[in-house]
């Protein structure tokens, strides 16, 4: 028996910035000879200054960005070639400019440091060409209502999850201090990889925000009324009271996706209902949060006991998993849970894809605790189900555009979402990058049809099942793979 | 062939089957209907009544361990036999291979509603109207109280599907102004607002 335990070191202020996607060189498809316009236009920003140090007990509620990341110096260097329509080679000039500003970070309180993407670089005519991949719009700050604080802000809540804390048994003292302590084991855990994957991967599909209200402590006269029970585990609060405070902290436009509660006690008390709550003070309070949170807001079963059910990661039959998991089997998830398949529970009433994970036995911090694969793939549906479009903003709006400089679509994170530009029917560029610099491209006078679809590009270790209806599944054709069209004018 | 070079040959093969029906493991290769981590139980009633031939994984892939020992390291029996549960303090050992916790009633209760949220989600994004009413029902049964206004929530997205008009959206607008915690407002705004999924 593996007696490891593992201390959830307290984490610092941790700030991210989106990593900075290169243009992808494509060649035209159609050219004869045509490796032409190939350019990759200046590196995006290179993320640094994100955010200043955090400062508190738990070195949360950091300062914030104050600036985005440097735009990268590196020249995008201009193909050599013939173009696609096998026209007069075009020496893809002159590099992109460096980008001011990178992709913001963002830090427990802090706001988003701006960002500037890159500009173009030079190429040849209808060929792609792209443009600084750095930043994109600066993050504009998260409102988490009057006494909801900032853990993560990523975006705008109309196209984001996002997941409010509220906190119980914590004083007021305590709301700066042991409050904001376990609040940064959890995500700590949250976002580590490969354990709290798909969370890390997706940083920048959820909105976090924890509503902080003093309160006497829990199993007394707390604000919501937690506390446990011995027998069965659970935690209990007054789930009227915790919707009540949410409805009225809330700024007026937050929709609320995910709704938890954190209790200010050490015991092994939590719920994965669809308010989930758990214990901040447990040692392992981090994996209850992923462990209730896989029930209550991923409908995931638990992968032991008399684990049958219509859920997606169990299967009454250990042959075939109803459609359920069929594309998983013998899919080896390292690390992670390894082999999936088909694994007894209790008296093989029912099976699991694997032997051990999340939904199973989260102890040891052994990458086999992690989620297995039919649970990542159901996750990230479920992000894909809130989050309606893999960009935030296209710019200029689609539809109609003369002579513009570039186009941009400005997604959710360019490290999960590439784009495909299509100039007339034809890709020019399969991973393009968020920007294409017409004007650089040297498209030809007339009426062009520029297209883009952004998708997430996560391969077949993260999603393998997507047809039907069940499991949100529909969504990752709905959502996560958008097209957006400029019908372009070049006078 | 002299029956002295058949017997030799046929030596090792009869070893290794020896080996594969008598070793303590049954050998490497073994079917997935023996990989459980819980002591063996009756057939429950779901499973079906002639199984189709187990899966074999190849040697290379994992093999259950035998279950951990039982009752041993807390002072919390569980309540359902044959869990290794974490107990509720926490001092209680947390062991890798142990369960966060039992299945009661009551977890069987927050699974039923779990599993009714994700059909009724499922049904609602393909606006399949009577599945949605059929679970609505099911949830009264299960929550009464409907705490969380989630069955009033379906119902309203419902109407909106089935009834399009002044009444519907009434109570869509009332439901998206005064159920602020729930997590079906974007819902409410997305198909009674927008008519959209």
């Amino acid at each position: 028996m593996n007696f490891r335990t593992t201390a959830l070191p307290l984490i610092a202020l941790t700030l991210v910035v989106p990593g900075v996607a290169s243009c992808t060189v494509e060649a035209t498809p159609d050219g004869g000879a045509g490796t032409g316009g190939a350019s990759s236009g200046a590196m995006g920003g290179t993320p640094a200054n994100g955010g200043g140090s955090g400062t508190g007990g738990a070195g949360i509620g950091g300062s914030a960005g104050s600036s985005g990341g440097v735009g990268g110096a590196t020249a995008g260097i201009g193909g050599v070639g013939v173009s696609g329509a096998g026209a007069t080679a075009g020496a893809g000039a002159t590099a992109g400019a460096g980008a001011a500003g990178g992709a913001a970070g963002s830090a427990m309180g802090g706001t988003a440091g701006s960002a500037v993407a890159g500009a173009s670089g030079m190429g040849v005519a209808g060929s792609f060409v792209g443009g600084g991949a750095g930043g994109g719009p600066a993050v504009p700050p998260l409102d988490c209502g009057e006494n909801g604080v900032v853990v993560e802000n990523h975006g705008p809540p109309s196209n984001r999850v996002n997941y409010f804390i509220a906190a119980d048994g914590y004083s007021e003292a305590e709301l700066t201090t042991t409050l904001d302590e376990h609040i940064a084991v959890a995500m700590g855990k949250r976002f580590r990889d490969p354990i709290g994957q798909v969370y890390l991967r997706y940083r920048n599909f959820v909105n976090i925000c924890v509503l902080k209200l003093p309160s006497p402590p829990i199993c007394g006269s707390s604000i919501f009324g937690c506390c446990g029970d011995d027998e069965s585990r659970l935690a209990r609060c007054n789930e009227s009271d915790v919707n009540a405070a949410l409805n009225e902290n809330r700024p007026e436009s937050m929709e609320i996706d995910w709704r938890s509660t954190v209790l200010n006690g050490s015991d092994w008390w939590n719920t994965g209902a669809a308010l989930m709550l758990w214990s901040g003070g447990n040692r392992d309070a981090a994996g209850a949060a992923l462990h209730e949170g896989g029930h209550g807001f991923h409908q995931l079963a638990d992968e032991y006991a008399d684990c049958r059910s219509n859920w997606v990661n169990n299967s009454s039959n250990n042959t075939d998993s109803g459609g359920k998991w069929n594309d998983w089997i013998d899919y080896d998830q390292d690390p992670g849970t390894g082999m999936q398949g088909f694994f007894g529970c209790t008296g093989n009433s029912a099976y699991r894809p694997s032997d051990n994970s999340m939904m199973n036995s989260l102890f040891g911090d052994d990458p086999d605790t992690s989620f297995n694969p039919v649970s990542r793939e159901k996750m990230i549906m479920d992000i894909w189900r809130i989050v309606e479009t893999p960009w935030d903003s296209v710019d200029p709006p689609a539809g109609a555009v003369t002579s513009p400089t570039a186009l941009t679509v400005n997604v959710i994170d360019p490290a999960v979402i590439n784009v495909e530009w299509s100039v007339d029917g034809a890709v020019v560029a399969a991973s393009g990058g968020p920007t294409y610099n017409v004007g650089a491209a040297g498209l030809p006078p007339g009426a062009h049809e520029v297209t883009a679809r952004a998708y997430d590009n996560a391969g077949t270790d993260l999603v393998r099942q997507t047809t039907g209806t069940q499991y949100n599944r529909q969504y990752w054709g709905m959502n996560a793979s958008q097209t957006v069209t400029w019908n372009v004018t070049i006078p | 062939m002299r029956p002295s070079i058949i017997a030799a040959a046929l030596v090792p093969v009869l070893l290794i089957g020896a080996w594969v029906l008598f070793a303590p493991d049954g050998g490497r290769a073994r079917s997935v209907g023996a990989l459980n981590d819980e002591p063996p139980a009756a057939p429950a009633e779901e499973a079906p009544a002639e199984p189709a031939p187990p899966k074999v994984l190849a040697a290379s892939q994992p093999v259950a361990q035998p279950p951990p020992p039982q009752e041993k390291a807390h002072d919390h029996p569980p309540p359902d036999d044959g869990l290794w549960v974490v107990g509720p303090r926490s001092d209680d050992p947390h062991e890798p291979g142990m369960h966060p916790h039992p299945i009661t009633d009551e977890h069987r209760r927050i699974r039923a509603e779990n599993e009714l949220i994700q059909k009724l989600n499922d049904a609602m994004s393909i606006r399949d109207t009577k599945t949605m009413r059929a679970h609505v029902a099911e949830y009264r049964l299960l929550d009464p109280d409907d705490v969380d206004r989630s069955q009033l929530g379906y119902t309203v997205i419902a109407d909106c599907i089935d009834h399009p008009g002044e009444a519907s959206l009434a109570a869509a607008k009332s439901f998206y102004a005064t159920q602020g915690h729930s997590p079906l407002r974007r819902f409410v705004r997305r198909i009674c607002f927008e008519n959209r999924n």
